[in-house]
């Protein structure tokens, strides 16, 4: 069924989804005037960040033929974690009462400013290590594992402070959230950098091409010699990385630890990663596409916020605008399934 | 027929993007009229769609338009949201917060840019004009008196149902009345604490289970919202318990009817959306038309206690909530 004659075709096969990212951006621009405002780009960018970091992490996942449903519970966690450390301690269990701060609450980091942002990281990839782990030896999907962790997380972040946010953040953490370099906001620059990182190691490094050779036929990539352990484990280690690394973001977004965000959030990562072409059987995708596949999601709120359509609508054309953009790029690349 | 199939596709795709381009024309901003902004928490229940009519409603009778956004309780959406309502250029925004923190600087942004914010229903941290709501810890202090002294005199078990644990709202209306219940100095417990986020449904499911767990020992039940307590008040009819009493908070129509019927549903506490809704819209329109600055910074509505023999007072069969 491959399209092999037809050279117009066969390009829109291959940029399909560019070209629907590039009629998004016409027809938008020719419906709003906001729309190439400084300040509408801006904030669709940092808007679209935080779900382009995790869809990252989930495309290495994917990519492997899992899945991973914890990264939103994880982003909750990381905020709380980072929040409750930069009070001076790693668990407080507050009583049932409100807080009101007023003024800027006194900030006690337990350890050195950098350094409570690694241990976060460390934490946070550790439990990405045990989920990964647990999935690969005990040959659970990791739809299942993952379900557990993200109630299991949630649950936990929520029991760090009776889920009560807590306040107060560094300027720098603020920085990186509302901050621009270039007049780019950071979460984009943050974002960009990122992607390109990811390009580079799945592109150019061993590891990348062990990812697809487990991802497409792990028996075959086994037999060639490839342990496959390494590329069952990593994906879900990156996963849980940049997840927390979403959630010192918000955190700075929000100024401060609130372990009750991100609900929900797995699944607007793991819809951008599908749309950007890659397979949910493994094996097949990059991560240009997924960056795409965030820019149209996010472009389709954006232009019908800017035309002040009611949610409930929104709701509709995206369940629609999905559908339809999956179905023509898989038209167009002639394949059977996503 | 495959490039019918794709161009039938991309005609679609085309389609479903020029199908809301039908309301572009209400974009485009008019001269001299007031633009408002609502960044609106959540349209999931009759309270906050209640809000969202009383917001439309008294900005049309001012001549001001409003943009109402939904976060759908995702705190980054009313970030985002809030953002958006600036870029658009509203002159003064209405925002029911997610969390009481979480929009402090993205409030600061809109304070820099001399965009007046007033909160509503949940109090903010951070640098706003005005706060329009019930105070919610005087709320439970309300019932807890009524409790003390009218329904339990001389102690019992309490059941109570919040709406999420950590929300300003189930915070002041559950330890208010505990407060209360305290110093009374008499014998009151605390069977357990469920949550239900403020859902009717999940009500019921949770009295389901305290009558499994705790079956005659429960005196009285006590709810954050009158959707919960009424969810509640279904599951003890279903199990024969008509002699628990039941109080709630808001005012919502459906619990005032309960109370006139002078059954086991004992008391509310007047929240109401629409009072609230209309003092912010009306308190923002006078700010920006008149620049008259609100005398106090928390504008306090309704908190006052509903009881069978004060409800014929406030009950309205045409209200909305």
């Amino acid at each position: 069924m491959r399209i092999t004659k037809e050279k117009p075709v066969e390009l829109l096969s291959k940029y399909g989804l560019y070209f629907v990212l590039l009629l998004l951006i016409v027809v938008s621009a020719i419906l709003s005037p906001l729309f190439f405002s400084y300040s509408n780009i801006a904030n669709l960018l940092t808007y679209n960040s935080f779900t382009g970091l995790l869809s990252l992490g989930m495309t290495f996942v994917i990519l492997t033929g899992g899945i991973d449903l914890s990264v939103g519970s994880m982003v909750g966690f990381s905020s709380i974690l980072y929040a409750t450390m930069l009070h001076g301690a790693i668990f407080t269990f507050m009583p049932d009462n409100i807080f009101i701060y007023t003024g800027s609450p006194q900030l006690t980091p337990l350890f050195p400013q950098g350094i409570n942002i690694v241990v976060v990281f460390l934490i946070c990839s550790v439990f990405g290590f045990i989920s990964g782990s647990i999935s690969y030896k005990f040959r659970i999907h990791s739809f299942i594992v993952t379900l557990c962790f993200m109630i299991f997380i949630r649950g936990l972040a929520v029991s760090y402070t009776h889920g009560q946010p807590l306040f107060g953040m560094p300027e720098y953490i603020n920085f990186i959230a509302y901050g621009t370099f270039l007049s780019i906001p950071m979460p984009a620059i943050i974002w960009l950098t990122a992607s390109v990182f990811s390009i580079f190691l799945l592109r150019y490094t061993r590891f990348g091409r062990g990812i697809y050779a487990v991802g497409g036929d792990e028996e075959a990539a086994r037999l060639s010699g490839i342990k496959s352990a390494i590329y069952r484990i990593m994906p879900f280690i990156f996963s849980a990385f940049f997840a927390s690394l979403v959630g010192i973001m918000m955190s700075g977004r929000m100024a401060c630890g609130d372990p009750k965000i991100a609900q929900g959030w797995e699944l607007d990562a793991i819809a951008a990663v599908v749309i950007g072409g890659t397979s949910l059987f493994g094996g097949r995708g990059t991560i240009g596409g997924t960056v795409v596949g965030v820019l149209i999601i996010g472009l389709i709120i954006n232009i019908m916020n800017l035309l002040e359509i009611d949610a409930y609508p929104q709701q509709m054309v995206k369940g629609v605008i999905i559908i339809a953009a999956l179905a023509l790029h898989n038209l167009l690349s002639g394949r059977r399934y996503s | 027929m495959k490039k019918f199939l794709l161009t039938g596709l991309f005609l679609l795709l085309a389609l479903a993007l020029v199908f809301p381009a039908g309301k572009t024309e209400k974009a485009t901003i008019k001269e001299g009229k007031i633009l408002l902004g609502f960044s609106h928490v959540a349209m999931n229940c009759p309270y906050y769609l209640a809000m969202d009519k009383a917001a439309k409603d008294t900005a049309a009778e001012h001549g001001a338009d409003i943009i109402v956004l939904n976060a759908e309780e995702d705190i980054s959406k009313q970030i985002s949201d809030i953002e958006s309502l600036l870029v658009k250029g509203v002159d003064a925004l209405i925002v029911n917060s997610t969390t009481e923190y979480g929009t402090m600087p993205v409030i600061k942004k809109a304070k820099s840019m001399g965009v007046p914010v007033v909160a509503i229903d949940r109090n903010l941290y951070g640098d706003y004009l005005a706060y329009v709501g019930i105070d919610q810890w005087k709320a439970g202090q309300l019932q807890g008196e009524y409790i003390s002294k009218e329904l339990l005199p001389n102690g019992g078990n309490i059941l109570m149902i919040i709406g999420d644990p950590g929300c300003p709202a189930s915070i002041g209306r559950g330890n208010g009345m505990l407060d209360v219940l305290e110093k009374s100095g008499k014998d009151y417990k605390v069977l357990a604490t469920y949550k239900a986020s403020y859902n009717q449904m999940l009500g019921m499911q949770k009295m389901e289970e305290g009558i499994a767990a705790f079956g005659d020992k429960i005196d009285l039940v006590y709810c954050a919202n009158d959707s919960m307590a009424l969810g509640a008040l279904a599951a003890l009819r279903e199990a024969g318990m008509t002699d628990v009493l039941v109080c709630g908070i808001d005012g919502q129509k459906e619990a005032y009817e309960e109370i006139r019927k002078g059954g086991q549903y004992k008391s509310t506490v007047i929240n109401n959306p629409t009072e609230i809704t209309t003092k912010a819209v009306d308190l923002l329109i006078d700010y920006l038309a008149n620049g008259k600055e609100p005398e106090e910074r928390d504008v306090i509505t309704g908190t006052i206690l509903v009881t069978k023999d004060n409800v014929d007072q406030y009950y309205d069969p045409n209200s909305v909530f």
